[in-house]
C-alpha cells in the first residue's frame, strides 16, 4: 500500500527539484512499477488470506502509533495499522486492477494530449495521490485512518477535476467538488467523534473495526442531546452521518451535481473519480454494523438509491459531453448498489460496485480514445461513424455495454429488497431501480450508436492517422474487457442457487467469501418462481433500453445502405444519417426535461438558480453584505481600547485606598 | 562549557538573540566612532542575525528537546536567581511540554522569517536585524518565565520591538499603524498589570510575603501567585473578586490574542508590517497571548473560568465563524491572512475553554501547526508581493501557469491550513473537535461549521490567486520561486508533514502539563487545596 504513495512522493520531489521535466520513461516507471508490485503483493496476501481458517481471515499490519491522547476511558489511540480481511481483499484487488488500467492508459493518452505537455508529471502526482488515499481508506483498520483516506480521496479527486486549472470551467468544477467534499467530510467527522465518546461512556475500548463491532451492543438505546434539547438515538445519528457522507461521495441525490465535476476531468481522471465515488458504497460496506444498528438509515439509503437510479440515468440522457454521459450513468448504477446496501445485501452491493467500476472504467477509457482521436472533441453530436477506424475501441465498448457480469450484478442488487423480506415498499423500490436500469441501457446504447455508428459528423475531421490508439493505451482496455466478461463468474452462485432452489452450500462465491464481514439480513429469501420473474423483468428492461435505440436506427434505410457497404452485416442495419439528432428530438427533449428536473432538485443547482433569479437585487445585496463584512473587519477599535483603559482605572480605584 | 550550558540552557536560548543584537550595536558604535568607519555591509548584519537564530534553534531542537524528559511532570531545566528579592521579583525560568513546543516554534520561525525577507528590506538592514532579535528574545523569555514581573518585562519587550518594526519598516502608514498597535498593547498590558497587582496583594495578605513567582519553589517559604486563593465573593468593593479579576484578564487577553471583536489593531498591523514582522507576530506573538492565558489565568481563576466557559466559548466560536466570513470579503492579501489567523485563534481558544483534555492538547498542537502554516502563507504571499508590488487579491489569478512550483507549495500549505489528514493541521483540529463534543452537540456543530467555512475560504482564495485564466498581462511574465524561496517554504512544510504523520513525540510532551493544569483547575474549583499542594510538591522535586 505504501508503494503507490512512495511513488507519488518521489514524483512530487522530482517535480520540485528537477530543472527540466523528468523524462517520460521515468514517469512511466514510477507510475506503473509500484502499482504492478502492489497488485502482486495484494494477490499474494489474498492467497495467504484464503489459506487461513474461515473465522480468522484477518491480517493486520501495524506501522506505528499515530495519535494517542487521553487517560482512562477517554484514551483516544489511533494507530497507523492496516487491515487485510475479505472485504479489503476484494476491494484492494479490484481497485488496484482498475487503477492499473487507468494509470497505464493515462500514461498513453496524456502523452498524446497536446495540452498535457506542461502537466504530464503533475497529472500522475494527482492521480497517485487520489489513488493512494483510496488505498488507505480500503485497508484502514480504525476509524481515524478510514477518515484520513476518505478526506484524502476527496481532495485528490478535486485536484484531478481542476487539472486543466487555467480553464474557468475546470476551476468552477473543482470548487464545486471541494465544497461537496467538505460537507461530507464534516459528516464523517461527526460520526467518528460521536461514536468515540459514546463508546468511551461504556468503558475503555479500541478504535479498530473489530472492537467497535463488539462494543456496539453495549450502547443499546443510548441517546444524545441535540441542540435545543431534542434527543435522538446515538446510533441513529452516527448511522445517518455515515449515510450522508456515503451518498455525498457517491454523488447520489441530492448531491448529483458532484458528478458534473468528475465529468469535466480528462478521461483517466474521470475514471479515477469514479473509483473515488465508489468509496461511498465501500464506506457503507465497511461500516455495515453501524447501518445495521439503525434500520431506518438503511431504509433511507435504499430509497435514496432508488431516486438516484432514475435521477442519474435521466441526467445521463440529457448530457452531450461524452464523459458526462458515462459518469452520470455510472452514478445511476452506484445507486443500485445503495438499494442493495439499504436492504442489507452488502455482498450484492460489492458485486454491483465491482462490475460497475470495471465496465464504466472501460467505457470511460474508450471515450478517452475517441476524444483523443477527435482532437479533444467531447460533444457526442459531433461524432459518429468511428467504428470503421477505431475498430478495437469499438469492440471494447461493445463488450462493456453488453457485459454479462454487469447484468448479473445489477440483477442481484435489484432483487435485494425482496430478499430482505422486511423492506417497506420493496416493489416500488425495485421498479425505480428497474426504470433507472432501463434508462441507463438507453444512455449507454446511445453512447455506442452516436459515437461509433452512423455517419461521420465531426466538422474538423480526425486527428492524424485516425486509428485506434497505440497498444500501450489499448492493453489496459483489453484487460478490463476480459475482466468484465470474467466478472460474470464472480458471484453467480447465489443467483443460480436461488433459481434452482438448491442453495449454494459449499460454494466459495463472493457472498460466501464476504460472509464474515457482514451480517447479511436473514430474509425470507426468494422462491425460484419469483427469482425467474425478476431476472426476466431485468432482462426485459435492459433489452428494451437497447432495442429502443436500435429501432430508431433501423428506420433509416439510406444510412443503412451506406453502412452496409462498409461494415459488418449486423452493424449495417443500425446506422443512419442524423440519427442522433432524431433521437434527441424524439426522446432527448422529454428526457432532458426530466433531467433538468432532477438537477434542479439538487442542493447546488437550487442555490445556483436562486443566485440567478435574484439578479441585480441579489448582486446589490451581496455587495452590501461584503462591504459590511469589510467594515466589520476593522473591529471595534475605540470601544475595546476604551474598555481596557476604563477597566484598568476601575481596578486601580478599587485597590487604592 | 557543557555543564554551563546544561545548567543555563534556558538562559542561553533566551538571551542569545539579545546578546547578538547588543553585540551588533556595540560593534557599530565602535566601528563608527572609534575607527570612523562606515561600518560593515548590511548583509553581514543579517547573516550574523541569521546565524544566531539558527544556533538558537539548534540549541532548542537538539539540546533542549533531547534533554527534556517527557515522563516528568512539571518544569524542567529550572533556573532561579534573585533580582529584587524584597518585592519577590526573581529571575526564574523553566520549561514544560507546552512551553517547549512554543519555544521550538519561535526559534524555528525567527531565522526563517529573516531568510524569507532577505531581499524585501533593503535599508536599513542593521536595525531590522536587531529588532527581530529583540523580538525573538521577548517571545522566548515570556514563554519560559516563571515569575510574573519577569514575564511582563519580556511581554513588553515584544510590544516595543514590534512597534519599532512596524513603524520603521511598515510602509507609508506604518507609523500610524504601529502607534495604534502600541496603544492597544499598552492598554491591555495596563489592565493586566493592575489585575495582577491585585492578585499580588491578595497573595501578600495570605502568606505575608511579597512574591511574584508563578509557582512555588520547593525549599523556600511563600505562596506562589498561582496558588493564591482568590475568593469568589468579596466584601464592599469586591463583590465578586474572582469574576472581576478574571474579566480583566480575559479582556486584556482578548485584545492580545486577538479575539473578535477586539481585533482591530491586528489586521491593520499585519497589512503594514514587513514579511518577517508579519510572520513572527502571527506565528509566535499571538500564541504568547493564548499561552499566558492558559498558564496563568486558568489556574488563578478556576471557578470564574468554569462559570464563564459558555460565554467565552461563544466568543471563540463567534470569532471563528465571523472571521471565516470576513475572509471571504477581503480584497487585500494580508488582511485576508489576518482574518484567517483570527479564525484559527478563535478555534484554539474554543479548544482551551472546553477545559477538556483532548481539546486543550489539540489547541496546543494547533498553535504549533498554525504557527507553521500561517508563517508559510505570509512568506509565500510576501514573495508574490515582491514580484507584483500589490496586496490586492484581484490583481492575481491564474498564477499556477507561470509559477507551477509556487502553486505546488501553496497547495501543500493550504492543505495543512485546511486540516487535511497527513498534515499538522489535522492533528490539532481533530483533537479540538474531539474535545468539543462533550460540551454539547451544538458547540461541536458550530465549530465544525467554522472549520468548513475556513477550509472553503482557503479554496476560494486558491481559486482566485492560482487557478483560472491568466488574465492580467502583468502576471504573464512572473518568474517562479527561486531556490532560496523554495527552500524557505520547504523548511516549513517538512515539520507540517512530520507532525501530521507522526505527532506522538510532541503529544507525549504536551499531555502531562495539560493533564496537570486541568487537574489543578478542577481541584481548585472544588476547593480541594491539598491535591493542589501535592501537585506542586511533585513539581518541586527537581528544583534547586
Amino acid at each position: 500500500m505504501g508503494l503507490p504513495l512512495a511513488a507519488v512522493i518521489v514524483q512530487a520531489v522530482a517535480l520540485f527539484f528537477a530543472r527540466k521535466p523528468v523524462r517520460r520513461v521515468w514517469v512511466v516507471g514510477l507510475t506503473l512499477v509500484p502499482l504492478v508490485l502492489a497488485f502482486v503483493f495484494v494477490v499474494s496476501a489474498f492467497v495467504e488470506l484464503i489459506e487461513l481458517d474461515r473465522d480468522a481471515r484477518v491480517i493486520r499490519d501495524a506501522v506505528w502509533s499515530w495519535i494517542g491522547v487521553g487517560v482512562g476511558d477517554a484514551v483516544f489511540d489511533a494507530e497507523l495499522i492496516f487491515r487485510f480481511d475479505s472485504l479489503s481483499a476484494v476491494f484492494g484487488i479490484l481497485f488496484i486492477a482498475v487503477a492499473l488500467a487507468v494509470f497505464a492508459s493515462g500514461l498513453a493518452i496524456m502523452e498524446l494530449d497536446a495540452r498535457a505537455d506542461a502537466g504530464y508529471q503533475r497529472f500522475f502526482v494527482f492521480l497517485g495521490l487520489a489513488f493512494s488515499s483510496s488505498l488507505v481508506f480500503i485497508f484502514a483498520d480504525n476509524l481515524l485512518l478510514l477518515l484520513a483516506g476518505w478526506i484524502g480521496g476527496g481532495v485528490g479527486t478535486a485536484w484531478l477535476v481542476g487539472f486543466w486549472y487555467s480553464e474557468e470551467g475546470s476551476r468552477r468544477a473543482a470548487t464545486r467538488s471541494i465544497v461537496t467534499s467538505l460537507v461530507i467530510d464534516a459528516a464523517l467527522v461527526l460520526a467518528v467523534v460521536v461514536l468515540f465518546w459514546s463508546l468511551a461512556s461504556t468503558g475503555p475500548h479500541a478504535l479498530d473495526f473489530g472492537a467497535i463491532r463488539e462494543s456496539l451492543p453495549s450502547l443499546g438505546r443510548a441517546q444524545i442531546t441535540l441542540p435545543f434539547g431534542a434527543e435522538v438515538q446515538t446510533m441513529a445519528l452516527v448511522a445517518a452521518a455515515v449515510a450522508l457522507a456515503a451518498i455525498g461521495r457517491a454523488a447520489q441525490f441530492p448531491f448529483t451535481i458532484a458528478a458534473a465535476g468528475i465529468a469535466r476531468a480528462p478521461a483517466p481522471a474521470a475514471a479515477m473519480g469514479l473509483i473515488n465515488a465508489s468509496m461511498g458504497v465501500v464506506l457503507c460496506c465497511r461500516l455495515s454494523f453501524l447501518i445495521d444498528a439503525s434500520p431506518m438509515t438503511g431504509t433511507v439509503l435504499a430509497w435514496v438509491g432508488g431516486v438516484s437510479a432514475i435521477a442519474g440515468a435521466a441526467i445521463a440522457l440529457a448530457q452531450r459531453d461524452l464523459i458526462a454521459i458515462l459518469v452520470a450513468a455510472a452514478i445511476s448504477q452506484f445507486a443500485i448498489a445503495f438499494i442493495a446496501v439499504g436492504s442489507g445485501a452488502y455482498s450484492a452491493a460489492v458485486f454491483q460496485i465491482g462490475m460497475t467500476l470495471i465496465v464504466f472504467t472501460l467505457l470511460v477509457l474508450c471515450a478517452g480514445s475517441v476524444i483523443h482521436t477527435l482532437d479533444g472533441e467531447r460533444d457526442i453530436r459531433r461524432m459518429g461513424g468511428l467504428n470503421v477506424r477505431l475498430i478495437l475501441t469499438h469492440l471494447m465498448a461493445l463488450i462493456g455495454v453488453f457485459s454479462p457480469g454487469f447484468f448479473l450484478s445489477r440483477e442481484q442488487a435489484l432483487a435485494a429488497p425482496f430478499e430482505s423480506g422486511g423492506m417497506p415498499g420493496a416493489g416500488l423500490l425495485y421498479a425505480m431501480g428497474l426504470i433507472g436500469t432501463g434508462l441507463v441501457s438507453w444512455a449507454i446504447s446511445r453512447f455506442l450508436i452516436d459515437v461509433f455508428w452512423g455517419s461521420i459528423r465531426t466538422p474538423l475531421g480526425f486527428r492524424g492517422e485516425f486509428n485506434d490508439p497505440p497498444l500501450s493505451f489499448m492493453l489496459p482496455l483489453y484487460g478490463l474487457a476480459f475482466v468484465s466478461i470474467l466478472g460474470a463468474a464472480m458471484n453467480p452462485a447465489q443467483i443460480w442457487g436461488d433459481l434452482l432452489q438448491g442453495g449454494v452450500e459449499g460454494s466459495d462465491s463472493l457472498t460466501q467469501f464476504l460472509a464474515l464481514e457482514f451480517t447479511e439480513v436473514a430474509g425470507a429469501g426468494i422462491e425460484a418462481s419469483v427469482r425467474w420473474q425478476l431476472v426476466f423483468a431485468s432482462l426485459l428492461v435492459t433489452l428494451v433500453g437497447f432495442s429502443t435505440t436500435y429501432l430508431f436506427f433501423v428506420r433509416f434505410p439510406r444510412a443503412r445502405t451506406r453502412l452496409n457497404r462498409r461494415l459488418a452485416p449486423v452493424q449495417n442495419v443500425l446506422a443512419g444519417r442524423r440519427a442522433a439528432e432524431r433521437v434527441d428530438r424524439a426522446v432527448g427533449r422529454p428526457l432532458g426535461a426530466l433531467s433538468r428536473f432532477w438537477l434542479d432538485l439538487s442542493v447546488g443547482a437550487i442555490l445556483e438558480k436562486v443566485r440567478r433569479r435574484i439578479g441585480v437585487q441579489g448582486a446589490n445585496l451581496g455587495r452590501t453584505f461584503l462591504t459590511g463584512l469589510r467594515r466589520a473587519e476593522r473591529g471595534l477599535p475605540d470601544v475595546s481600547l476604551l474598555f481596557a483603559l476604563l477597566g484598568a482605572m476601575a481596578l486601580l480605584a478599587a485597590v487604592l485606598p | 562549557m557543557t555543564s554551563l550550558l546544561e545548567t543555563h540552557l534556558l538562559s542561553a536560548i533566551i538571551f542569545l538573540p539579545l546578546f547578538t543584537a547588543l553585540g551588533l550595536l556595540a560593534f557599530r558604535i565602535v566601528a563608527t566612532s572609534v575607527f570612523r568607519s562606515a561600518g560593515v555591509p548590511g548583509w553581514v548584519w543579517r547573516a550574523i542575525a541569521l546565524t544566531s537564530g539558527a544556533a538558537n534553534f539548534v540549541l532548542a531542537a537538539v539540546v533542549l528537546w533531547r534533554g527534556f524528559d517527557p515522563m516528568e511532570i512539571g518544569y524542567q531545566w529550572v533556573e532561579r536567581a534573585s533580582w529584587i528579592p524584597e518585592f519577590g521579583i526573581h529571575y526564574f525560568v523553566g520549561v514544560d511540554g507546552i512551553s517547549l513546543v512554543l519555544v521550538l516554534l519561535t526559534t524555528f520561525i525567527a531565522p526563517i522569517a529573516l531568510l524569507a525577507s532577505w531581499k524585501e528590506v533593503e535599508h536599513p538592514l542593521r536595525s531590522y536585524s536587531v529588532l527581530l532579535l529583540f523580538l525573538e528574545t521577548g517571545v522566548i523569555g515570556a514563554l519560559l518565565s516563571l515569575n510574573w514581573i519577569q514575564l511582563y518585562f519580556f511581554w513588553e519587550l515584544t510590544l516595543i520591538s514590534s512597534f519599532f518594526l512596524m513603524g520603521r519598516f511598515g510602509g507609508s502608514t506604518g507609523l500610524q499603524t504601529a502607534t495604534r498597535y502600541l496603544l492597544f498593547g499598552l492598554a491591555s498590558s495596563m489592565l493586566l498589570l493592575v489585575a495582577s497587582l491585585v492578585v499580588f496583594q491578595l497573595n501578600f495578605d495570605q502568606s505575608g510575603l511579597a512574591n511574584f513567582d508563578l509557582v512555588t519553589l520547593g525549599d523556600l517559604p511563600g505562596l506562589a501567585l498561582l496558588e493564591t486563593e482568590i475568593p469568589l465573593h468579596g466584601t464592599d468593593v469586591w463583590w465578586k473578586t474572582q469574576q472581576v479579576l478574571f474579566a480583566a484578564f480575559v479582556f486584556a487577553f482578548a485584545i492580545k490574542i486577538p479575539l473578535l471583536p477586539f481585533h482591530s489593531w491586528y489586521n491593520a498591523a499585519q497589512k503594514d508590517a514587513s514579511t518577517a514582522g508579519s510572520v513572527i507576530v502571527a506565528a509566535s506573538v499571538l500564541k504568547l497571548g493564548i499561552y499566558v492565558f492558559l498558564r496563568v489565568a486558568l489556574p488563578l481563576f478556576p471557578t470564574a473560568a468554569s462559570e464563564a466557559v459558555e460565554w467565552l466559548s461563544g466568543l471563540a466560536v463567534f470569532g471563528l465563524i465571523a472571521a471565516g466570513l470576513l475572509c471571504v470579503a477581503q480584497t487585500d492579501v494580508k488582511r485576508f491572512l489576518g482574518c484567517l489567523s483570527l479564525a484559527h485563534m478563535g478555534f484554539i481558544v474554543l479548544g482551551i475553554f472546553t477545559l477538556q483534555h483532548h481539546a486543550v492538547v489539540g489547541a496546543v498542537i494547533h498553535m504549533l501547526s498554525h504557527g507553521l502554516t500561517i508563517a508559510a502563507l505570509f512568506i509565500m504571499f510576501g514573495f508574490l508581493i515582491e514580484r507584483r508590488e500589490t496586496h490586492v487579491l484581484d490583481e492575481y489569478g491564474g498564477l499556477a501557469k507561470p509559477m507551477p512550483i509556487a502553486a505546488g507549495l501553496f497547495a501543500v500549505v493550504l492543505l495543512a491550513q485546511a486540516s487535511v489528514p497527513g498534515t499538522s493541521g489535522f492533528v490539532g483540529s481533530f483533537l479540538v473537535m474531539l474535545g468539543t463534543l462533550p460540551m454539547g452537540l451544538g458547540w461541536f456543530a458550530l465549530a465544525l461549521v467554522g472549520l468548513v467555512l475556513v477550509a472553503g475560504t482557503l479554496w476560494f482564495v486558491v481559486g482566485r490567486v492560482l487557478l483560472g485564466p491568466l488574465e492580467k498581462p502583468e502576471n504573464r511574465g512572473l518568474i517562479d520561486f527561486g531556490w532560496r524561496e523554495r527552500i524557505v517554504v520547504l523548511l516549513l512544510i517538512v515539520p507540517m508533514l512530520w507532525i501530521g504523520v507522526y505527532p506522538n513525540p510532541i503529544l507525549r510532551r504536551v499531555e502531562p502539563p495539560v493533564s496537570l493544569l486541568l487537574f489543578e483547575v478542577e481541584q481548585a474549583r472544588q476547593g480541594d487545596t491539598s491535591a493542589l499542594a501535592e501537585a506542586n510538591l511533585a513539581r518541586a522535586d527537581r528544583w534547586p
